[in-house]
Formats: C-alpha cells, structure tokens, sequence
C-alpha cells in the first residue's frame, strides 16, 4: 500500500511539478494597469500644463487688477483738477509780470502763467497729483496734456504766489530774451490742438514770452520701476541625492560601492515685471550630471560568459573566483556617466523684502525638459558592449529663493537656488523614479 | 538594461522597482506559477485572477521578502495562499472525516486531447476531478512539499486530519486514474 502510494506521488511529481503554462498576455496587461496605473501619466504632463495655466492665471490677474489701479488713479488726478477751479481775473490780478495771451482770456477766459518750462509738458501725464492740480490751477486744460501739443512760453520774471517748491518743477536754467527767436527744433515739435477748445499756445502767438531751448530735451533720471522687461544669465552648481546609475549586469552583486556626483545647470530668463513685486518669466536651460560609481561586481558564470566575454577586455588579474555563490569577482570597477538635459522653464517670482537696492523673495518654476541623455563617459576593468545612449523625459517642478541686488537700473546680481523634484515615470528607462536636485546659480540680469 | 538571472533581477526589484526587472521575473516565473492555479482551480478564469493578484502583492510586498531564501518559494507562498482564499477551503470542507463533498465529482466529459497521450493530462484530469479538499491536500503534500503541520495551520485543521485527509485523497486520484 505504501509503495502505491509512493509510486502515486513520484507520478504526480514527475507529471505535474515545475511545469509550465501558457499565460494568456491579457494577464500581465491587467498587472500592468494595476501597478503603474496610466492615470499617474496623465498627471504628469497635468502638472506641467496645470503649473502653466496657473502661472498664466496670475499673471492676467495682475495685469487686470494693474489695469484697474490706473484707471483709478486718473479718476483721482481729474476730480483733483475738478476741485481747483481756475480764476483768471485773480491769477492775472496776481501775476502781473504774466505775459496774458489774448486767446486766454478772451475766448477761454482762462488765465496762463508762462513762467514753467516747456518740459513740464512732455512729463505732465506722469507727474504726481500735486503737481498736476498746481498745473490745473494755472488754466491748462486736460486737452492740453499731450506732450508736444503745446509750448509753453517761460517768463522772465519771478512770480509772486509760486506754488511751494516740492510741487514744481525745476527751473530752467536757461532763460533767453522775449524777442530771441525761437528754437527751431522746438517749434517743429508743435502741434495744432486737437480741437478748437484747445488752447494752441505757442512761441508765435506768445511774443513776449520766452522760449526754453534745453529742458525738453534732458532726459528724466532712469527709475528702476519703468523697467518692465528683463534678460537673465545664470549659471551654478546642481547638487542631486540619487545617485544615477546603470548596472548592465542586472546581477545586483554589487559590493564597496562608492560614487560622487557633480553636475551644474545655466540657462537663460526672459521676465516681465507685472508688479513692483511680482514677475514672471520663461526660459531655457541646460542641465548637466555627471557621475562616477567605484564598487567591486560579483559576476555571475552566466553575465561573464554572456555579457563580459563578447567584450573582450578580461583583466584576469582584477577577476577572480572568490565570489560569493561561485560568482567571478571584478574589484574597483569605476563607471562614469554623463546626463545632458535641455530645459524649458516657467516661473515666477514674489519679492517679499525689498531693502534700499536689495530683494528678497520667492521663486515658483516649472521646467520640462526638451531632451535627455545618458552616455557612459568611462568604464573601467570590464568592457560592456552595447552602452547605447538613452533617451528620457521629465518634469520638475521647483521652489526656491532669489536674492537680488541692483547695481543699476539696467543690471542686478544675485542668486537664486532653487529646489526641484525630477519627476520622471518613463517605464522603458532604467533613469525611472524621482530625483531631488538643488541649483545654486549666480545671477546677471539686465533690465529694459 | 538586460537581465540575465532571476537572482539578479530580484535583487535589482527589491533596491529600486526597477519595472523591467519586474517584468523580467514575471517572465520568469508567469508560466510556472498559472500552471500551479491550474492545478488548483481548473477554472482558467479564477487561475488567471490568483496569477494576476499574487504578482500585484509581490510588487508591493517586495520589502517583505528578505532577499535570503528563494524568491519563486516566496511567491509560491502568496500564490498558493491566493488559490486557498479563491476556493474558500476552511474547516467545512474537511468536516466530514471520510465523508467527502461530491459537488467537485463532475468531471469534464470532453475526452482531453487523445494524440496526446500524455500522463499528464490524464493526472491533471483525474486531479481536477477530486473534491476540492483532496486537491488542495494532494497539492499542497505531494506538489508544494508543504508538511502536514504547515497545511494544518494553512486550513485550520489538525495535522492528524491532514494525513488521513492525504491518504484517503491518495486512494481517490488512484481509484479516479483506474477508472480511466
């Protein structure tokens, strides 16, 4: 009975043990879904183009609400001009040094003290309300605030009531006789009125006044807030915790592993200030890693006959078979590979502390990358046949600091580390799985 | 990357998830371990299920398995607990010392493949006409090497029951062969 027992068991075990089947393909499609579900794709590139729209977002926000401000304001300076009615018989009571021009006072009514310089104009639609209103109470109308619509004669002599200082502009330093002929190049910036209400005053219909040469024509002090538009050069070190590393033996006997790692990226930004304090940009980079592992392989019988023989290089005297399970043991391998990206990136950045010609603040960016690349650079003790380049794609995402300081209105220096998350989910590519990297860049920007 | 032994794809799954080295042991061992569901749940639907299932645990319990023993024993384990749950096998099935539950006497009335000739269909076909009970025993005893005490703790039953539950499971794939 037992023998027959016996030979039943040899018989199933011979038939029935460590045998195959088929497996139907839908079986691992199913695994597949189930463990690297496509959803996490999908967010992938959602996080790209969400980070986008985001961006984009707040950057019509601003401008809107920017837009809204403005509008605002020149409500503000008209009900400023609205609350200081002009009174010519007063004004010219008062200023009787004022050359009166006819046409003021007999079909405006409206009083003109000539003693301002010309430039006063070209900036009228930019100066503060105080010295709008000071001008408004001097008789001219809003029509009259487009630059070059108008000369305004200058006066020879002091005025009594002279607004106080900080609410004029500074004085000519230039005054020339009533009779001098006018600046010709003045007089060709003269316009007519664009209506009839208008007042039309120039050195023609004002001969006693004066005429200022040089006041148009000094520029303004530039003032770093005019400058909207920027160009950015960066360039420092990328530190990153994974170590990127290829094993073209898949064996995992890998022992003494060390490895360093260094790598940088530099790239250029093209911004736009929306804000005193918030900008944007967008730009392109590029993005090196290098790495270099040192580590002793336990080579299988099957990797070194299949994968180290067809290289031909066999150093016997860095082989030997001491390793673990039968395995050939190569000592001090050192392979180098190289990581090349080319970047696009958005972002944007918030000053939080600004300090004389210091700012402080944060910066938001999103970068994807154009292309990747890996290359072994160096390989040592072993040679591997097929170390094909690889091709990869990813995103990161990052946050970090800037720190800016201007040295001009045109340029500022600075630095700006940023941290990323690398997220790359490309299953074909051994470079799978999230990388943390630091860039710590020194900044040039130049301002316009 | 390319994978040249199951060891060494392993090990390169447990350090880093790597998915080719995933698919790589799926490769491996797919074939082998549906065959075990096959042995145990005939119906290629459910065994395809516990296949399926038992490969999506070993993914994410990879950490449970210390690298020591054998990977394939690992989740031969998972597996053959997989088809254990799929057949709900408790303490009823074996309630009836002797007494067998005869819902699984239907046998395949489709002759298997006579060209064939092979003892393997016949025994798989005489397998899978057992009760249930008998099955799992003879799988688990005679297929997975599983000792009487490990079965008694998988199925909640003694191990006295597990031997005499073997040897009447014997006697019926004998009885089932001879008739054939």
């Amino acid at each position: 009975m037992n023998s027959e027992q016996n030979d039943l068991e040899k018989l199933l075990k011979d038939n029935l043990s460590d045998k195959t089947a088929g497996v139907p393909a839908i079986v691992w499609e199913k695994i597949a879904a189930e463990i690297y579900p496509k959803k996490k794709r999908r967010g992938f590139f959602w996080l790209f183009f969400g980070g986008i729209g985001l961006l984009t977002g707040i950057a019509t926000a601003c401008i809107v609400f920017c837009g809204e401000r403005s509008s605002a304001q020149q409500i503000i300076n008209h009900k400023a001009i609205a609350l200081h009615p002009v009174k010519p018989a007063k004004a010219v009571a008062e200023q009787p040094t004022t050359q009166e021009h006819p046409a003021l006072s007999t079909s405006d009514h409206r009083s003109f003290r000539s003693s301002e310089k010309a430039a006063v104009h070209n900036d009228f639609v930019k100066q503060p309300a105080g010295k709008q209103h000071w001008l408004a109470a001097a008789g001219i109308s809003e029509s009259h605030r487009n630059p070059g619509e108008i000369r305004v004669a200058q006066r020879t002599e002091p005025v009594t009531n002279e607004p106080s200082p900080e609410e004029q502009p500074a004085a000519s330093p230039e005054i020339v006789p009533a009779d001098v002929a006018t600046d010709p190049e003045a007089a060709a910036t003269e316009t007519a009125p664009a209506n009839s209400d208008t007042l039309a005053i120039t050195a023609d219909t004002v001969p006693a006044a004066t005429i200022a040469s040089e006041p148009a024509t000094t520029p303004d002090k530039p003032k770093a807030a005019d400058k909207k538009w920027s160009v950015g050069i960066y360039g420092g070190q990328s530190l990153y915790d994974m170590a990127v590393f290829k094993d073209y033996f898949t064996s995992g006997q890998l022992s003494n592993r060390t490895f360093k790692s260094g790598g940088f990226e530099a790239g250029l930004q093209f911004g736009y200030a929306i804000t005193s304090r918030i900008s944007v940009y967008g730009g392109a980079a590029f993005n090196r890693k290098t790495s270099s592992f040192r580590y002793d392989l336990a080579i299988t019988e099957s990797d070194y006959f299949n994968v180290v023989l067809p290289g031909e290089l066999l150093p016997l005297e860095q082989i030997s078979y001491n390793g673990a399970d039968n395995c050939f043991l190569a000592e001090n391998i050192t392979a180098s590979y190289q990581i090349d990206s080319w970047l696009l990136s958005l972002g944007g950045t918030f000053d939080l502390v600004k300090w004389k010609k210091f700012s402080v603040g944060i910066d938001l960016r999103i970068s994807a990358n154009l292309y990747s690349g890996l290359k072994m650079q160096e390989l040592t003790v072993i040679r591997i046949d097929d170390y094909a380049a690889e091709r990869f794609n990813y995103v990161k995402p990052g946050a970090g600091l800037h720190i800016d300081y201007r040295l001009s209105p045109w340029i500022s220096v600075g630095t700006a580390p940023i941290y990323n998350l690398q997220i790359n989910r490309d299953d074909r590519s051994f470079y799978a799985g999230n990388l943390r990297e630091i860039v710590v860049p020194l900044q040039v920007k130049f301002y316009f | 990357m390319k994978f040249t032994t199951l060891h060494g794809a392993v090990e390169v799954f447990r350090e880093s998830k790597d998915p080719r080295a995933f698919r790589y042991i799926y490769d491996s061992l797919s074939g082998k371990l549906y065959y075990v569901c096959l042995r145990y749940l005939k119906n290629e639907a459910d065994a395809q299920d516990v296949l399926q299932e038992s490969f999506v645990t070993a993914y994410h319990k990879i950490g449970a398995f210390s690298g020591k023993g054998s990977f394939e024993g690992w989740i031969r384990r998972i597996l053959v607990n997989n088809c254990l749950s799929k057949l709900r096998i408790d303490k009823q099935t074996f309630a009836f010392n002797g007494e067998l539950h005869n819902e699984e006497q239907t046998v395949a009335e489709e002759e298997s493949t006579t060209d064939k000739e092979a003892t393997e269909a016949r025994l798989m076909e005489a397998l899978h006409a057992l009760p249930v009970g008998y099955r799992t025993i003879l799988n688990l005893a005679v297929l997975e090497d599983y000792s009487h005490r490990e079965i008694g703790q998988l199925l909640g039953i003694s191990e006295s029951t597990s031997r005499s539950q073997l040897t009447r499971a014997k006697a019926a794939l004998k009885d089932k062969l001879e008739r054939r």
